[in-house]
């Protein structure tokens, strides 16, 4: 019994994944992991998706994850996918998007960045705001650890 | 000074907490307990705002005393030192998007003693934050059922040092025990099962150590990222099944020692992606779809002594490049014979089917795995070698299971 088991998610685990062309891509809590940090993807808040140059779909747990992927793969992406933190459940295209750094540790990477509409009121996250292109760099120059905790390593 | 010895002299102060004595509210009680003193809760449902505890104090519930959220708020926030929770039930706090919401929230709470507490539909059970000296122990924490996109950690500890963690049971949570920048912790003898994430998670927590858990059926049972030096010995890891399941997980992580623990029935025993310098001793593997995957990333690793027992595939590569010191394991696998009688194998053992490096390649090949094409390809390669990695072979294979603990 636990052999037939193991053997039909040793089956599922390569089937392949077939991306939809329209609409927003989907993300499988608890079952999807993050392509930059392998981290399984569990907090609805703060999930992300691109859609690759070749039409796939790729996830992250963070939004941290993903800014470091694209500074990664600046080529390789065509559209990018963020959750409304306040809203989640759906992924929304990052233009209409504004973005937050929160507190230290209340992102599943720690780094505290999350994303709300951008027509939502100031004060619908914590933190200040930033643009996705300040996000970006901050990433690129923190690296993916939150940053006060660089000091103590 | 005066205070220190005020308090050892004078016999410690107890405050009863009952619906018709002097103290018939906690808060009550809480704020009129001088520090050092006991405050005894009887049985009851106590519904009360956000319990503040700003002194050293040790609080115990009586058999049959609930601490009730009602849905909607953190029950006990503890942020003075040398605070004592016992013997509590703490129920339902609800959740929200915007905070952390934990039933018992410790922050810069050091030497705290968390013990033989049970804890239910809680969205975060019991948070750690920059605690230093804590025990965490004997608690019972049981998720909300069905609520997986709705769950906190059952023990969450961040930014934090000196923390044991003994004998809890973490159930339906995200992750059963999560430390985050927390360093020397040691987690113990706990159980950790059906938790949507992971049943333990190390991020960024350095110079720990977990030790005779159980992590049944939980979404993965540990991933250890972005962590040095992690000592794991006498664990379970199983059942944990699905496509990104695994028993456990390296990434990103450097000097670990992997002892003397088991693996059993899971989609893949040990993942490292990104691990450097491991040391993988006296473990069995055993009914696993994959028992260890090692992707290029990892480097350092030495395999010694373990067992692999009916696992579809022992040790899977994701190109022939990878490297990995085996020496001296036992491989149910093994073809060859002992005929010099000194406890090893006479020809080496190459613990890569050449099919396990093609479903690496093309993952939609596993539907031949048990097909005769396969069996052929396997013997094909095991007498002429030319395509399955020459650097993961184990020269020394024993030629008898080396015994188990409890086996």
């Amino acid at each position: 019994m636990r052999r037939r088991t193991v053997v039909a998610a040793m089956l599922l685990a390569v089937l392949p994944l077939i991306g939809c062309a329209d609409g927003p891509p989907e993300v499988a809590l608890n079952l999807d992991s993050c392509e930059h940090c392998r981290m399984t993807i569990s907090d609805p808040r703060f999930a992300a998706a691109a859609t690759t140059s070749g039409g796939r779909t790729v996830r992250f747990d963070s939004i941290e994850c993903m800014a470091n992927w694209v500074n990664d793969h600046p080529d390789d992406w065509q559209k990018l996918w963020v959750t409304d933190a306040t809203a989640p459940g759906t992924l929304l295209p990052i233009d209409g998007m504004r973005f937050h750094r929160g507190a230290e540790g209340s992102t599943p990477m720690g780094k505290g960045f999350a994303a709300v509409a951008a027509t939502s009121a100031p004060d619908a996250w914590d933190g200040p705001v930033l643009t996705w292109t300040e996000l970006r760099s901050a990433v690129a120059s923190e690296g993916l650890a939150p940053q006060h905790q660089h000091g103590s390593r | 000074m005066l205070i220190v010895l005020a308090l050892l002299l004078a016999p410690q102060a107890v405050l009863e907490v009952a619906p018709n004595g002097s103290y018939p509210t906690i808060a009550s009680a809480v704020a009129a307990a001088p520090a050092g003193a006991t405050i005894r809760v009887s049985a009851g449902v106590w519904r009360e705002p956000t319990l503040l505890v700003t002194r050293p104090l040790t609080l115990v519930g009586e058999a049959g005393a609930v601490l009730d959220g009602e849905g909607e708020r953190e029950i006990m926030v503890v942020q003075a030192a040398g605070v004592t929770v016992r013997g509590f039930t703490f129920r339902n706090t609800g959740y929200s998007h915007r905070e952390d919401r934990a039933a018992l929230y410790l922050d810069g709470a050091s030497n705290c003693l968390v013990a033989d507490n049970r804890f239910e539909d809680t969205f975060f059970a019991i948070y750690l934050a920059r605690v230093d000296g804590c025990i965490v122990r004997d608690n019972v924490i049981l998720g909300v059922p069905g609520n997986e996109s709705a769950t906190g950690n059952a023990i969450h500890a961040w930014s934090s040092r000196h923390l044991q963690v003994l004998r809890n049971r973490t159930e339906g949570h995200r992750d059963g025990i999560y430390l985050e920048f927390t360093r020397h912790a040691t987690v113990t003898d706990n159980v950790s099962r059906n938790n949507f994430r992971y049943g333990l998670h190390f991020m960024y927590a350095d110079s720990s150590s977990y030790t005779g858990n159980t992590f049944r059926a939980n979404g993965s049972g540990v991933a250890v990222m972005y962590t040095r030096q992690v000592l794991m010995r006498d664990n379970t890891f199983a059942d944990n099944h699905g496509p990104t399941a695994y028993g456990l997980l390296f990434k990103e992580i450097a000097d670990a020692t992997l002892e003397g623990n088991r693996f059993l029935g899971n989609t893949t025993g040990l993942m490292a992606d990104g691990a450097e310098r491991v040391q993988v001793t006296g473990n069995t593997f055993a009914s696993n779809g994959w028992a260890i995957r090692l992707l290029a990333s990892t480097s350092g690793g030495v395999f010694t002594g373990n067992s692999f027992v009916a696992n579809a595939f022992d040790v899977a590569v994701n190109g022939r490049s990878t490297a990995a010191t085996f020496r001296g394991n036992w491989w149910d696998a093994y073809r060859g014979w002992d005929l010099d009688a000194d406890g090893t194998g006479d020809i080496p053992h190459f613990p890569v089917r050449l099919f396990a490096l093609l479903v690496e390649r093309a993952p939609a090949a596993m539907l031949l795995q048990r097909s005769l094409f396969v069996r052929v390809l396997d013997a094909a390669e095991r007498t002429v070698p030319a395509l399955t990695p020459r650097g993961v072979v184990d020269a020394t294979p024993l030629a008898r299971r080396p015994a188990e603990e409890g086996r």
